[in-house]
């Protein structure tokens, strides 16, 4: 991208084009002025001395023939006779007259003046006037003196010589004003020349200039375009991602009652009895779907994730009829794992969200078919291979999704963990599925690299790092659910979700006061006469929400415990339930988890209390 | 940048300045004159003594005169600048015009109306040039302008070829020498320049009667004094005055016009010789 500096270095060289095209075309324009105004003189010379003097020049020559040949005729005919004096006086008469005009023409000439005029014609008009003196008396003499005839043509000389100087004068002035007429010319020509090469330079790099500008505009609207594209996208994703956890959170509560109840039932009856199987069923069921919800809530990132040991073969394995449902008839999948597979540190629900979005990710790469390989495995990374430079050395279980499909070019390769990136149709992608795929890989410790080309498929390796705890196996039975004989205050304003805790609790040995919300719940503490030993309450509930009904009732019974449970997530929720320090069940929950959290809870405030009565 | 505008403005500049005569030579007090060397060099020494000496004396400056040996020595002399004035023929002058930019000051006052005669032996038969078909033709001095240029010129304007229509075609090396050979029957006809076969007549070279003319060019102007482009225009203004000056009244005027042949001077121009030019370039002959 061209920098500003050199776009302004840039207009400064036209500036500097365009004074030079200025100063020629003044100094043409004041040079052609000062040769029009010499034009002018000389034009002004020439019509006002030269012609002038010529005319009177013509003058003298045609007086001097009338007086020749009035003199000739003097002289012929004088010797003849003359047939009456009034002849003779009449020819003396026309002698005189011409002489009379040659005088007054030679005085005329003498008065022309013309700026400072060349002493040439000076002198020239003096040879004239001494010349005309001469003959002036050889014609009053009537050609009776001897040298007439030399005096005569010294006199015709010297108005020869006038006329000529003063015709080659203007020969020359005619011939200079057309050579500067044409130098002119040459000059506009010249200067139209320069002027118009100059320009076509200048419009043209200004042509450069406008068009690098309109395509930089043009990228900037395009990019601006993508961004609000992206916005809108990301606006969408957000609203979505709030009806997802509205949803869910509903959604929760229903399953939390479900799954409560199964529970109590099943603890109820025995094993192996009617209905004990109908109701593992339900529970599996109910699981599954409170697995969805979870998904629902890591798409809309409001998730809270629960890390525990996991073994990914059998979680995979597991997964294996879903993720042939989810991919095309025309792919072939294969799912494999290591015998003896290290267990990992991950939350269950959002590692299947992994497997699942690499699934259907390298599903839509195969568009003509192909083969989805799933494997699992253990690795130990020392360094060594350069693809795993950037990963730490140890040990890691490594998922691998390879699929035969079209593969990636390095510059999609380079942003496919960008969020709303994607080489799908408008509509057919969100640009979210690896970009997810990469937070909860990051969130759980982990690394995921890819390679791919175009044309020959793609490789996603997931690493995990290994973990030695033992993994909570699918299906296996809680143990035993701890009780206590403890007042607890529930406070929850799902009416089937408060009758199941209410319920399990009593169950445990627990006495439970029921109440539907914040407000009655805060009655009830003001009429008891001794102080509960738990609040336990949902967090989001209308009018008044449960963190804050926790402050108000640890007023009325300071150091009780407090445990919260919620089916929603939001980062501001949470933040408020971790400053007070207190046990968070998610919702749904099983009912043996919330009696242990619960036992925890009163046994640590019951610690709290006794080594604060110690001190 | 600045530099590539101050060039630009100074190329505009130098296109747009007048050009002026230049003025080196004002400071010149010194002309030498070159002369035609169309007569012996003691001939031309005594001719243009006296022309020397007015000249000197009337424009106040210092006069030296140079005889070159041949027309192209006169040239060389005035292109290598050795010489400030110049007698030439017109076709000389042409050359010098062409190779020197020489410019014409002033011709005599005969100059402008010159003529060339073709002359022959009183005895010979023919009455005009056209009996001379198959004869024995001379020109005058090959760069000559009355000996050769217009002769050529007319003899092309009557639909002549010398060199097809005559026997022999000759140049000589002066317009005496023509005449002599025609009047010797060396050649039958020769084309002599009119103010050299007049002088002849008159100071008694040619006896009278001895050849007669049968043909006569139209007037064109010939032989001019001209100056070098660089004369100072003061310099060249005194050499015109002075030679405009010469006035045959005065009897030591006339001992400088009367060597040279001329009743006076006049000025002449570039255009005088255009009708000269023109004949040059039609005959592409040398003095183009």
């Amino acid at each position: 991208m061209r920098s500003v500096e050199t776009e302004q270095r840039g207009i400064l060289r036209y500036f500097y084009y365009f004074v030079a095209v200025a100063g020629i075309a003044t100094t043409f324009l004041v040079v052609s002025v000062y040769q029009r105004y010499a034009a002018e003189a000389v034009q002004d010379r020439v019509a006002n001395f030269h012609l002038h003097t010529l005319t009177q020049v013509r003058e003298v020559s045609a007086a001097l023939a009338a007086a020749e040949l009035a003199r000739t005729r003097l002289k012929v005919e004088g010797q003849g006779g003359w047939a009456t004096e009034g002849d003779r006086l009449e020819v003396k008469g026309q002698l005189s007259a011409a002489v009379h005009s040659i005088d007054r023409s030679v005085a005329s000439i003498g008065r022309l003046r013309h700026g400072d005029a060349d002493e040439k014609y000076r002198n020239a008009v003096r040879r004239l006037r001494v010349k005309f003196d001469g003959v002036r008396q050889a014609f009053e003499d009537e050609g009776l003196r001897a040298d007439y005839e030399d005096q005569l043509a010294a006199f015709r000389l010297s108005i020869y010589q006038l006329d000529r100087l003063h015709s080659i004068d203007v020969e020359r002035a005619v011939q200079g004003l057309g050579r500067a007429s044409g130098k002119r010319t040459r000059q506009l020509v010249s200067l139209a020349s320069v002027v118009l090469v100059l320009t076509v330079f200048v419009l043209w790099r200004l042509f450069v200039l406008l068009r690098f500008r309109l395509r930089r505009h043009s990228a900037t609207r395009k990019a601006l375009f993508e961004r609000e594209r992206e916005l809108m996208q990301a606006q969408k994703m957000e609203a979505l991602g709030t009806l997802v956890g509205g949803v869910a959170h509903d959604f929760n509560n229903l399953l939390t009652a479900v799954l409560g109840n199964v529970e109590l039932l099943r603890a109820e009856t025995p094993e192996g009895e009617s209905p004990a199987v109908e109701l593992t069923e339900i529970r599996k069921a109910a699981e599954r779907a409170a697995g969805l919800t979870r998904q629902l809530l890591v798409f809309g990132r409001k998730d809270q994730a629960e890390t525990g040991v996991v073994d990914l073969k059998l979680l995979f394995l597991d997964m294996e009829v879903l993720l042939r449902r989810l991919i095309r008839a025309d792919i072939e999948l294969t799912l494999s794992a290591e015998q003896d597979l290290w267990l990992v540190e991950a939350d269950r629900v959002q590692m299947e969200q992994v497997l699942i979005n690499l699934s259907v990710n390298a599903s839509d790469a195969m568009p003509q078919g192909g083969d989805l390989t799933i494997d699992v495995s253990n690795v130990r990374v020392g360094g060594e291979a350069p693809a795993l430079a950037t990963i730490p050395a140890g040990s890691y279980v490594r998922t691998r999704v390879r699929d035969t499909g079209l593969g990636m070019s390095p510059d999609v390769q380079s942003r496919a963990f960008e969020p709303f990136f994607t080489t799908k149709e408008s509509g057919k992608g969100t640009g979210l599925g690896l970009s997810t795929v990469h937070g909860i890989v990051t969130r759980n410790n982990g690394y995921i690299l890819v390679e791919s080309a175009s044309g020959h498929g793609t490789i996603f390796d997931v690493y995990l790092p290994r973990s030695d705890g033992a993994a909570i196996k699918t299906g296996e039975r809680a143990a035993e659910a701890p009780r206590g004989t403890e007042t607890i205050l529930l406070a929850e304003d799902d009416d089937q979700v408060r009758a199941l805790v209410s319920a399990g609790l009593r169950s445990a040995g627990y006495t439970v006061i029921d109440t539907a919300d914040a407000e009655e719940a805060l009655e009830v503490c003001k009429r008891l006469e001794s102080p509960v030993d738990l609040l336990m309450s949902d967090v989001v509930m209308p009018r008044m929400r449960g963190d804050e009904l926790a402050q108000r009732v640890l007023e009325f019974f300071p150091g009780i415990g407090v445990v919260f449970i919620s089916g929603y997530f939001e980062e501001e929720v949470l933040e408020r339930v971790r400053e007070l320090g207190s046990p968070l069940v998610a919702k749904p929950f099983k009912m043996h988890h919330l009696l242990r959290v619960v036992r925890q809870e009163l046994d640590a405030r019951r610690e709290f209390g006794r080594s604060a009565h110690g001190m | 940048m600045k530099r590539v505008i101050l060039s630009m403005l100074l190329c505009a500049s130098v296109a747009c300045s007048p050009t002026g005569r230049s003025v080196d030579s004002e400071r010149t007090r010194l002309v030498r004159i070159g002369v035609l060397p169309d007569q012996a060099k003691e001939v031309l020494a005594q001719r243009y003594a006296p022309l020397v000496e007015y000249l000197a004396a009337t424009a106040e400056v210092e006069v030296q005169l140079r005889l070159p040996e041949s027309y192209e020595a006169l040239l060389e002399a005035f292109e290598e600048r050795s010489i400030e004035l110049g007698w030439f023929g017109a076709l000389t002058f042409l050359r010098a015009e062409r190779e020197s930019g020489a410019e014409p000051l002033v011709s005599r006052d005969i100059d402008l109306s010159f003529t060339t005669a073709f002359v022959t032996s009183s005895g010979a038969t023919g009455r005009s040039i056209g009996d001379f078909v198959g004869r024995r033709f001379s020109f005058g001095p090959r760069l000559s302008t009355s000996g050769h240029l217009m002769p050529r010129y007319l003899l092309y304007q009557l639909g002549i070829d010398p060199e097809t229509f005559f026997s022999e075609v000759r140049y000589s090396q002066a317009h005496d020498q023509t005449v002599l050979w025609a009047a010797n029957n060396e050649v039958d006809l020769g084309a002599v320049n009119s103010t050299v076969h007049q002088a002849m007549l008159l100071d008694g070279r040619l006896e009278a009667g001895k050849v007669r003319v049968v043909g006569q060019t139209p007037p064109y102007t010939n032989y001019t004094w001209a100056v070098q482009p660089h004369l100072g225009e003061e310099v060249r203004s005194r050499l015109l005055d002075a030679f405009l000056s010469l006035d045959r009244t005065m009897a030591s005027h006339r001992a400088v016009l009367d060597p040279v042949g001329a009743g006076g001077f006049v000025p002449v121009s570039v255009a005088d010789y255009d009708e000269l030019r023109i004949a040059a370039n039609l005959l592409d002959e040398p003095g183009r």
